[in-house]
């Protein structure tokens, strides 16, 4: 199986090496499939594919085998990995509520500064989805750990999980108004991040690596990033190193780049253009963070046709290339719907455009 | 003694200037500050106009200039809820009418709020009157509070490409319902363009937060379709 040795592997190896600081000889390129897009492609609800892992894990492997077979390719999203929703962390403190065909959802637990103070951490064996998420985990092991290299896990940043325990206007009210709230609520959401995380790692061993998607984190201004967000996330990234950990956010983020190196982790995934100035990025991020973006997967992947397609990936390349640190992807993840003859034609764009790296 | 234009340019500033405020004393600055211009005879509705609504604006037009965040329009709404609680008992008869009354909520089988309640927040700072019925709403949902409330706007979110077919959905329920006719429709959310929008028949596109104000405002004015 060609997963099982993904180090033979020469977009895995390039991926890596960008991750690492080190040069390559061309542009490495992987693109954010998740849960919607999967479930879709493979003609499940999102539902089945969460609660069923025979269903989950055959939903990524027909997307693996559509699109990164066809390509020979390794990448972070082509890897088999849990999938366990959006709700991983909350599981464990609030009810969810599952739409048929969609990502679940848990009411904030936290509505009163009093609430916050009576947070207690959860059992992570016991609580929550955490105890099926582990299982989830040892199965695929059992099962598949031998032709697959099983990974990434895919946590929530602080701010993110923040926003799911005290509800989103009260977290980023607390910022201003009761900070010291806010600080207790991301001390909490940080602890049961990595408490979770720790269940992980001692499953997946030293694969272990995490995408941590964090949304949230751009709704903060600089100011409050700096105070409220880096501190907390640079934690989950501290506890886990790994070349391949990966910071996920789509919300706005050219006010928090400055941050993004002190974070710990050594990719970064930003939004398309509209929430980040790639070239800033390029700017600040060169020799200390991979970027890993940006082509606009929603008005652009899933809108246009091949000329867009191709001209936003020269745009990256233009922008971003020149020295190497760039892996080129997708700003934000690929909604169902995208047509998978524009994906087709994304990667033979990256293919086109990646084939050398720009000189400085 | 400060003149009438004095007083509403203090809490225009006040309320602005988001970086400056103190949590300490801000309840006691925003009631100082509106008693002051209430005091001086400066009528309930011009405080509201002439420094609230227009600081709110001002919040918005540095939001689409990047200068502010989703953080800080979510604390300025928060400041207009302050200032609202100090005059809403003041505004009596027509001044206490409001811009109009929206329906607000996100779509059946998308749990998303984030950009439901930046907009209802600033709708309801802008004057209007605001009925969120809130996530994963069933088309009847949207129906029935419209109906209930006599509401003037009916504004759909949705986040996903997923869910996005639902907002004909609504607006198709709204026509055979007999309400097409008589409400205005906003939609927004990530996946929704304004090309979509005119496809499914509803009468603005609303981008973000501010423009969401922008098109209610603008379509309460003009003629349904």
């Amino acid at each position: 199986m060609m997963f099982r040795h993904i180090e033979e592997d020469q977009n895995f190896q390039r991926v890596l090496t960008v991750a690492k600081g080190e040069e390559t000889d061309r542009i490495p390129y992987d693109v954010c499939f998740t849960s919607d897009f999967i479930s879709s492609f493979y003609g499940i609800r999102e539902r089945e594919y969460y609660i069923f892992p025979e269903k989950m894990v055959a939903a990524q492997q027909a997307v693996i085998k559509r699109f990164f077979t066809k390509y020979h390719l390794s990448t972070i999203f082509s890897l088999l990995r849990p999938d366990p929703s959006v709700v991983a962390e909350i599981s464990a403190l609030a009810p969810l509520r599952w739409p048929p065909d969609g990502s679940p959802f848990a009411q904030p637990i936290a509505k009163t500064p009093e609430d916050v103070d009576d947070l207690q951490l959860p059992d992570f064996e016991r609580d929550g989805l955490f105890p099926y998420i582990y299982e989830i985990v040892d199965w695929m092991i059992d099962n598949y750990g031998d032709d697959y290299f099983i990974g990434p896990c895919q946590p929530r940043g602080a701010p993110q999980l923040a926003t799911m325990v005290r509800g989103t206007n009260e977290f980023l009210v607390d910022l201003r108004m009761q900070p010291d709230v806010a600080h207790k609520v991301l001390d909490y959401c940080t602890k049961v991040i990595i408490g979770f995380l720790k269940g992980l790692k001692a499953r997946l061993g030293k694969n272990f690596f995490i995408v941590v998607a964090d949304d949230a984190g751009g709704f903060l201004n600089t100011k409050q990033y700096e105070e409220f967000g880096l501190p907390y996330n640079a934690r989950i990234f501290e506890w886990f190193d790994h070349p391949l950990n990966l910071y996920h956010c789509d919300a706005d983020t050219t006010q928090i780049l400055e941050f993004i190196p002190k974070l710990g982790c050594h990719i970064f995934n930003m939004g398309d253009k509209k929430t980040c100035d790639l070239a800033k990025a390029k700017e600040i991020l060169h020799d200390k963070v991979a970027i890993y973006g940006n082509v606009p997967p929603y008005d652009v992947l899933q809108l246009k046709g091949p000329p867009e397609i191709e001209a936003a990936v020269k745009e990256v390349v233009d922008q971003a290339g020149k020295g190497g640190g760039l892996i080129l992807s997708t700003g934000g993840v690929i909604s169902r719907g995208t047509p998978p003859e524009n994906l087709d034609t994304l990667f033979n764009a990256f293919e086109k455009y990646g084939s050398t790296i720009p000189s400085d | 003694l400060p003149t009438d234009e004095e007083l509403l340019q203090r809490l225009y500033e006040y309320v602005a200037n988001l970086e400056d405020i103190d949590p300490d004393s801000m309840q006691v600055t925003m009631k100082s500050l509106v008693e002051d211009a209430l005091q001086a005879g400066i009528p309930p509705i011009r405080v509201l106009e002439d420094a609230l609504a227009k600081a709110l604006d001002k919040i918005g037009a540095r939001y689409e200039a990047k200068e502010y965040f989703i953080s800080d329009l979510i604390f300025g709404a928060h400041l207009m809820g302050a200032a609202m609680e100090i005059l809403e008992p003041q505004l009596t008869g027509a001044q206490a009418e409001s811009k109009g009354v929206v329906v607000l909520g996100t779509v059946r089988g998308d749990l998303h709020d984030i950009g439901k309640d930046i907009v209802g927040a600033m709708l309801k700072g802008a004057g209007f009157q605001v009925f969120d019925i809130g996530i994963d709403q069933p088309t009847e949902a949207f129906v029935d509070k419209t109906k209930e409330t006599q509401a003037d706007i009916v504004a759909i979110s949705a986040l996903l490409t997923s869910t996005t077919p639902e907002i004909p959905k609504v607006i198709e329920a709204l026509r055979a319902a007999g309400l097409r006719d008589i409400v205005k429709i906003l939609v927004g959310g990530r996946p929704v363009t304004e090309e979509f929008a005119q496809e499914v028949g509803a009468d603005a596109y609303g981008e973000n937060g501010p423009d969401a104000v922008t098109q209610a405002l603008k379509v309460i004015g003009s003629e349904v379709k």
